[in-house]
């Protein structure tokens, strides 16, 4: 009897951490005109970066086929007892969830926890964390489902990004819609509503007030209890952004982690963002 | 064509025919699929996802013998969709095609009975796999398809007579989604999975009674209602009438560009506002809104022909009204907050109002706005509370004052000149409280460099050495700091004084003194002095000031 974590590839946690926590990552899909590649497994996140910002047509993204989620549930239901808590990317934003609940319907619904984390990225990856350490404690499945679904209004995501133009032409663009209407070129600033959609939270016109404005809104959120940096080919940003907050949160493990391309594709080249999990009170 | 006896059931390898067919015609309407696709993201892909979706259901059925039963080929296909599906549309036409494996899993070949409760369990599982199903949609096209098929199986027609009943219905049904989804009425496009579904469908039925010309009388009804569909059609509508400058609109003929080349290279405004660049290399439709409609053009005119063009000045409709209503909040009743900023020049106002100010109020240096001008652009705004930006240190005085008898509530963001209240604005979150904007806002001030650019009223001095009438003198952040006879030289020098390296992005706002010519020289001098700037040019339209220009 056992219950193992099912993730997507937009949570962003570190492979490492994965693969100690034995959490299987099922991969999203990127499609480069023709080519088809699955997130993180047949690209990496340097090679995406190339391509995106070489390439003329940015690439579309789609969720998992509903058959590769039933693949992974079957193999992880082995013994009668076993159970599965699939934690992913807001209904909101992919379809992901919906070709997990498929599955998981096909499969064994009493034993497949499908859970939205109405977040992405290391908002999705808090929630998944949470979930191995309770499993590791011998929580049973319901028990920690039931904490994840309180989780999400604690969970946050402040992103600078560098144009509107690729939330806009991934069709994310949600009510950031409304920065549209100025001639001035400038970097939106985001966060996630509650169901997970892109709402927006400022604008600046350089690229150092951004960084600034960013931080400033995070504070707005204390005491965290947990906190990362995710970006997209903007390395030195974002480990000058983890330095600082390492100084600001001392006894907080800080990750920093370059975005999946999926989401890359969908933020754009540039993209520098915190996740942070609100303490509980 | 010969006359082939149209068979009397599907059987195996005829359902593989007419999927084959399927995938042909898919192909064919690919682009025009996604250019339909608005919902539920309007991320154009639903063609492409629904063609490789089938293609990998027809890649699966093809390993089987030649001989294979229906039951078979279908549980090969819906096996092959399964794990090939792609995006929503791939999705859900993978449990369409699960279903109708599941109908007619144990038979040989599909009659009218078989094909027609395939075709409901199609449905069926389609609509159970979909949390919340929504009517005008592909589950209505594959609902109402198989209700047809099985009302005409009933009624003890042939299998042709069934499938060639639920095509007729899911065209219908391909029409009418038109009228029960709010954002296709608006976008005035049929529903993109529905439209694909169809085509999936007629090419059965092509092939089956081996006629080729069942798909386009349905297909041309597509794309009426004179819209123009496109992965942003929604955009088209739901943009607010913003922009002002020029609504350009054109069709551009025998480009060999694909509309995203194209839309990259008509410029920025084509590639960051509410523009539209639909259709196929030989023939797209441009819909820009533009400040310089005549640099689109150009642009335009290199990549291919262009015909009907319409320019409209969207700015004389609302020119009159100096106060008005932002574009970014064309709201309905009052808004909880706005600002309210006080700006000399048809240009600012544009952006402010762009940018989302609630209402403009004209006035500048030398024309400072009254009190009871302030007072009536707090009411134009039409906000509970109100920040107000006066854009002038001569004026903070007075909007304060202006604050004290409205009554409203009016807090005052003491911007001393426009690049701080342009920085303000951009700051400012009309979903957060008041005293947070007012914070944020005034925060935001601080971070931008503004410099003025306007000629002596009368000789005087300064610490760099005498100023004559007439010279051209620059005031950074509030003081004197170049002075001379060239207006470029003057601009580079001051802008020499800031701290170069921590700034990214000069903008210049042209006065109406400034032919625009001259402000490109100014733009190129600047960038050849500063490489690692950014610089943006626009058109402030104010007067006495030749150039106002903020660094940050």
């Amino acid at each position: 009897m056992a219950i193992r974590i099912v993730t997507d590839s937009t949570c962003d946690l570190p492979e490492d951490v994965r693969r100690a926590a034995g959490v299987v990552t099922v991969p999203l899909r990127l499609h480069f005109q023709d080519e088809v590649f699955r997130d993180r497994v047949d690209l990496t996140d340097a090679e995406f970066v190339a391509r995106l910002t070489a390439g003329k047509v940015p690439p579309s993204t789609s969720q998992p086929p509903p058959g590769e989620f039933e693949a992974v549930y079957r193999d992880l239901l082995r013994d009668p007892g076993d159970e599965v808590i699939s934690v992913h990317i807001a209904a909101a934003l992919s379809g992901t969830i919906s070709s997990a609940s498929i599955a998981a319907g096909a499969v064994d619904a009493r034993r497949i926890h499908v859970v939205d984390s109405r977040s992405v990225s290391l908002g999705t990856g808090f929630l998944v964390l949470e979930a191995v350490e309770r499993a590791a404690r011998g929580e049973p499945a319901e028990q920690i489902v039931a904490f994840l679904e309180t989780m999400p209004p604690r969970v946050g995501i402040i992103a600078l990004l560098d144009t509107l133009r690729f939330l806009l032409l991934g069709g994310r663009i949600g009510k950031v819609r409304a920065m549209l209407g100025t001639a001035l070129s400038i970097k939106p600033l985001i966060a996630l509503g509650p169901d997970g959609s892109v709402v927006p939270v400022g604008r600046v016109r350089s690229r150092a007030a951004g960084i600034k404005r960013v931080t400033e809104l995070l504070a707005e959120h204390r005491p965290l209890a947990r906190c990362g940096v995710v970006y997209v080919g903007a390395d030195d940003d974002a480990v000058a952004l983890a330095e600082q907050t390492r100084r600001t949160y001392p006894d907080m493990d800080i990750l920093r982690q370059h975005a999946s391309p999926v989401l890359s594709t969908h933020a754009g080249p540039g993209t520098l963002a915190y996740c942070y999990l609100e303490a509980s009170r | 064509m010969a006359t082939v006896a149209v068979p009397e059931t599907v059987t195996g390898a005829g359902l593989r025919l007419g999927l084959a067919r399927a995938l042909e015609r898919l192909a064919q309407q690919r682009d025009r699929i996604n250019d339909l696709n608005v919902f539920p993201v309007p991320d154009g892909d639903t063609g492409t996802n629904m063609h490789l979706t089938l293609a990998a259901a027809l890649a699966e059925a093809n390993l089987l013998p030649a001989q294979a039963s229906v039951a078979q080929v279908a549980q090969a296909v819906a096996h092959g969709s399964l794990m090939g599906a792609r995006g929503n549309s791939g999705v859900i036409l993978s449990q369409i095609l699960r279903g109708v494996a599941g109908g007619c899993a144990t038979h040989d070949q599909m009659g009218p009975e078989v094909l027609a409760r395939s075709l409901r369990e199609g449905a069926e599982v389609a609509y159970r796999a979909v949390k919340r199903p929504v009517d005008g949609t592909i589950l209505s096209v594959v609902k109402d398809a198989a209700a047809a098929a099985e009302r005409a199986a009933a009624d003890g027609r042939t299998t042709a007579e069934v499938l060639q009943a639920a095509v007729g219905e899911a065209w219908d049904a391909v029409e009418r989604s038109r009228e029960l989804l709010d954002v296709l009425r608006q976008a005035g496009v049929v529903d993109a999975g529905g439209f694909g579904l169809a085509v999936i469908f007629s090419a059965l039925v092509e092939v089956m009674v081996g006629s080729d010309d069942i798909a386009v009388p349905a297909l041309s009804r597509a794309g009426s209602n004179g819209a123009r569909p496109g992965p942003l059609g929604v955009l088209a509508t739901e943009a607010p009438a913003s922009g002002f400058g020029y609504c350009t609109e054109f069709s551009l003929v025998g480009s060999e560009l694909e509309p995203m080349e194209v839309r990259a290279r008509l410029g920025s405004e084509a590639e960051d506002d509410s523009a539209l660049v639909v259709g196929d290399p030989g023939l797209m439709h441009v819909h820009i809104h533009t400040q310089e409609p005549w640099e689109v053009l150009t642009r335009a005119a290199e990549l291919g022909k262009i015909e009907r063009l319409k320019v409209e000045d969207m700015t004389t409709q609302h020119h009159e009204a100096r106060l008005r209503v932002g574009a970014g909040n064309s709201h309905e009743g009052r808004l909880a907050l706005g600002v309210v900023v006080v700006a000399p020049g048809f240009g600012f106002h544009q952006l402010l109002l762009g940018l989302g100010a609630a209402a403009v109020v004209e006035g500048g240096q030398g024309m400072n706005p009254s009190t009871e001008d302030l007072l009536r652009g707090i009411e134009q705004a039409q906000a509970t509370q109100v920040l107000l930006l006066p854009n002038n240190p001569n004026l903070i005085l007075g909007a304060e004052q202006a604050a004290r008898v409205s009554r409203h509530e009016v807090s005052v963001v003491p911007s001393r000149n426009l690049p701080q209240g342009i920085a303000a604005l951009l700051a400012f979150d009309p979903d957060a409280r008041l005293e947070v904007n007012r914070q944020r806002m005034q925060r935001a001030m601080g971070e931008v460099h503004a410099v003025e650019v306007t000629r002596a009223v009368r000789a005087s001095q300064y610490q760099g050495g005498p100023i004559a009438k007439g010279d051209v003198i620059a005031v950074l952040d509030g003081e004197l700091v170049a002075a001379g006879q060239d207006l470029t030289e003057v601009v580079v020098a001051a802008l020499s004084r800031l701290p170069i390296d921590s700034l990214e992005v000069v903008t210049l706002y042209r006065g109406t003194s400034v032919q625009v010519g001259d402000s490109e020289l100014l733009e190129a001098k600047i960038r050849a002095r500063f490489p690692n700037l950014e610089v943006e040019r626009h058109d402030g339209g104010q007067a006495l000031y030749a150039y106002i220009i903020s660094a940050e």
